[in-house]
């Protein structure tokens, strides 16, 4: 009787000294940088931390890091070892990208009568279609972070392949997806101009309930206005007809809208930034033509602008969180005092400008490499100017807008404002 | 993390309470309540009535935790800045100190996720992954493997069938 009393109270008594035990050993072991591992692991996972601590690290923690890669450096890491093959599996960060795939994969597929290079796409695409497909089936998590999808849409795409992008861009809804970026533009049109080309594919419905949606990028990609974007901080529109009420009605329902981007837009005639409709603190212009009636941007929160492409009229105002502009237009020789004088007012503004006259070689089909010495460039520029004048077109309107370049920058300081500076130049 | 000292008018204010947190191997370290709070997993203890005296951490050691303390300390001090000097200095600051703080071996990497994981700080989580993860990019398998000490436990054999698997991604 006393005994079987006793008895349990001394197997707590042991129980407490191997606890007592064990923590003093934990506390020893945690005592350096060194040490295998601070919580408590198995043992087998603690032996093999002491050679590889990220493996030993839980699971939840290997997703977030394999979500930070690219998707195809999480795709390598597949080989590292067994662990890490499943763990690539679970990233967040989804990109299925045409450019991926090679060509020796596919020598197989495509009707005989195209030509080879076209069987080759075709079936690059045929490769890109099952191994996302495959892949979405597979996918477990149930969150994504980003998805991107980037392939050329030609004409002759299947509707049961609209369909299944519809469902993979559904896939990443249902997961609660913050960065959406699609891209059905040809590489092959970069010398060509926007008007010559619709969008292929409409963004779906599912999309626009996205409310927690952060970053929009589209090209070649057609879509409604928004509404429900609440938390939209980043949008970038490319190969797209946009008129600038509509852009501007975009806008205003992001208010929480950082950074804009418009590369290739047609039909935009006039640009009229201000702090009533938005509060975007970078602004990229690329290719956007016509821009008739110029650039005007008035407003507290702009903190840099970027503008590749022809001469504009810009108007800049109240620009007091200012810190950089990068202006990248054609015709070196007729653009040359003016970019300096206006590289010498930001400058002046205390202002990280950087102001160059390279004409946007892609749109010529012609490349600059890094590095080529100013003269070889400059070569290069009179071959491309030549060419555009030949053709005869654009060239009379841009020497009629270059008339007048009026650029109106204050400049902040943090005690005060500088008066307005003007610069207008006549035709050089 | 700015929401954890929006209360507090000052970061460095004398008047503001302080913890006691300890150590697994016993140090203790005394530190203003809005550095203690920018871990979720304290600000938790906290509103469920454990923030005592002395908060114990059973599994971040001293080293480990002086080191996460001067995270804490700085993003008060930077969050508070923020507020008061505008965005853009302030994030550039924030910028500039968390490269530099971040600048560490791989073993000490290593014990800051785990500190940062279990104290649930987001902050420093998100910096020290993303640490990894640029340490992970543009290098080749071989090399990721003796950075991190990854055993391959795989045979040539396998090791073969999963780089014919996803021949693209090792071009």
């Amino acid at each position: 009787m006393e005994n079987s009393r006793i008895a349990p109270v001394l197997t707590k008594n042991r129980f407490a000294l191997r606890r007592k035990r064990r923590r003093k050993r934990r506390r020893r072991k945690n005592c350096h940088w060194l040490s295998p591992c601070s919580s408590s692991p198995p043992l087998q996972h603690c032996l093999s931390s002491l050679f590889d601590p990220l493996s030993y690290l839980g699971e939840s923690i290997l997703v977030i890091i394999i979500s930070l890669l690219p998707f195809k450096e999480a795709v390598r890491t597949s080989v590292l070892s067994k662990r890490w093959n499943q763990v690539w599996r679970h990233t967040r960060s989804i990109e299925f990208d045409e450019s991926f795939f090679i060509a020796s994969d596919v020598q197989t597929q495509g009707r005989k009568s195209s030509s080879p290079s076209t069987r080759k796409l075709t079936a690059r695409r045929e490769v890109l279609f099952k191994f996302s497909q495959q892949w979405i089936c597979h996918y477990r998590q149930p969150k994504v972070d980003k998805f991107r999808l980037s392939f050329c849409w030609s004409n002759k795409l299947r509707l049961k392949r609209r369909l299944e992008v519809e469902q993979w861009i559904r896939f990443a809804v249902d997961r609660h997806v913050v960065e959406i970026d699609l891209d059905f533009s040809d590489p092959a049109w970069i010398r060509d101009r926007p008007e010559n080309h619709r969008a292929p594919f409409r963004l779906p419905s599912s999309v626009y309930q996205c409310r927690m949606l952060q970053s929009l990028k589209l090209s070649a990609c057609g879509f409604q206005g928004f509404r429900n974007f609440n938390e939209l901080r980043t949008l970038s529109v490319e190969w797209k007809k946009l008129t600038w009420p509509w852009l501007r009605a975009i806008l205003t329902n992001c208010r929480m809208l950082e950074n804009l981007k418009l590369k290739k837009c047609k039909n935009l005639n006039v640009l009229n930034i201000s702090e009533n409709i938005t509060s975007i603190r970078t602004l990229v212009i690329e290719d956007c033509s016509p821009l008739r009636d110029g650039i005007s941007i008035s407003t507290l929160y702009l903190q840099s602008f970027k503008y590749f492409g022809l001469v504009q009229s810009f108007y800049l105002e109240s620009l007091r969180q200012f810190w950089g502009a990068e202006l990248e237009f054609g015709y070196k020789d007729e653009f040359d005092e003016v970019g300096k004088q206006l590289c010498d007012l930001l400058h002046a503004g205390n202002m990280d400008a950087s102001i160059r006259s390279t004409y946007e070689m892609q749109e010529k089909g012609e490349k600059l490499e890094d590095g080529v010495d100013i003269t070889k460039r400059t070569h290069v520029l009179a071959k491309a100017t030549g060419r555009q004048r030949s053709r005869g077109t654009e060239v009379s309107d841009v020497f009629d807008r270059m008339i007048s370049l009026s650029v109106n920058i204050p400049i902040w300081t943090r005690s005060k404002m500088v008066p307005h500076v003007d610069i207008k130049i006549n035709q050089v | 993390m700015a929401s954890s000292s929006s209360s507090l008018p000052s970061p460095s204010s004398s008047s503001s309470k302080k913890f006691i947190l300890r150590s697994s191997d016993g140090k203790h370290f005394e530190v203003d309540e809005a550095v203690a709070l920018q871990s979720e997993m304290i600000k938790q203890m906290v509103e469920d009535g454990f923030g005592g005296d002395v908060i114990p951490l059973l599994n971040v050691s001293s080293i480990v935790l002086s080191k996460v303390i001067d995270y804490c300390k700085k993003h008060v001090e930077l969050d508070f800045k923020k507020k008061m000097d505008g965005d853009n200095e302030a994030h550039e600051e924030i910028k500039n100190w968390d490269s530099e703080y971040i600048n560490v071996g791989v073993d000490e990497l290593y014990h800051l996720i785990m500190a940062a994981n279990y104290l649930h700080i987001k902050g420093l989580l998100d910096l020290t992954c993303q640490k990894v993860a640029d340490i992970i990019k543009g290098k080749q398998p071989e090399q990721i493997r003796k950075i991190f000490n990854i055993e391959n436990d795989f045979t040539p054999e396998e090791e073969q069938e999963i780089r014919k698997e996803h021949s693209w991604a090792f071009e």
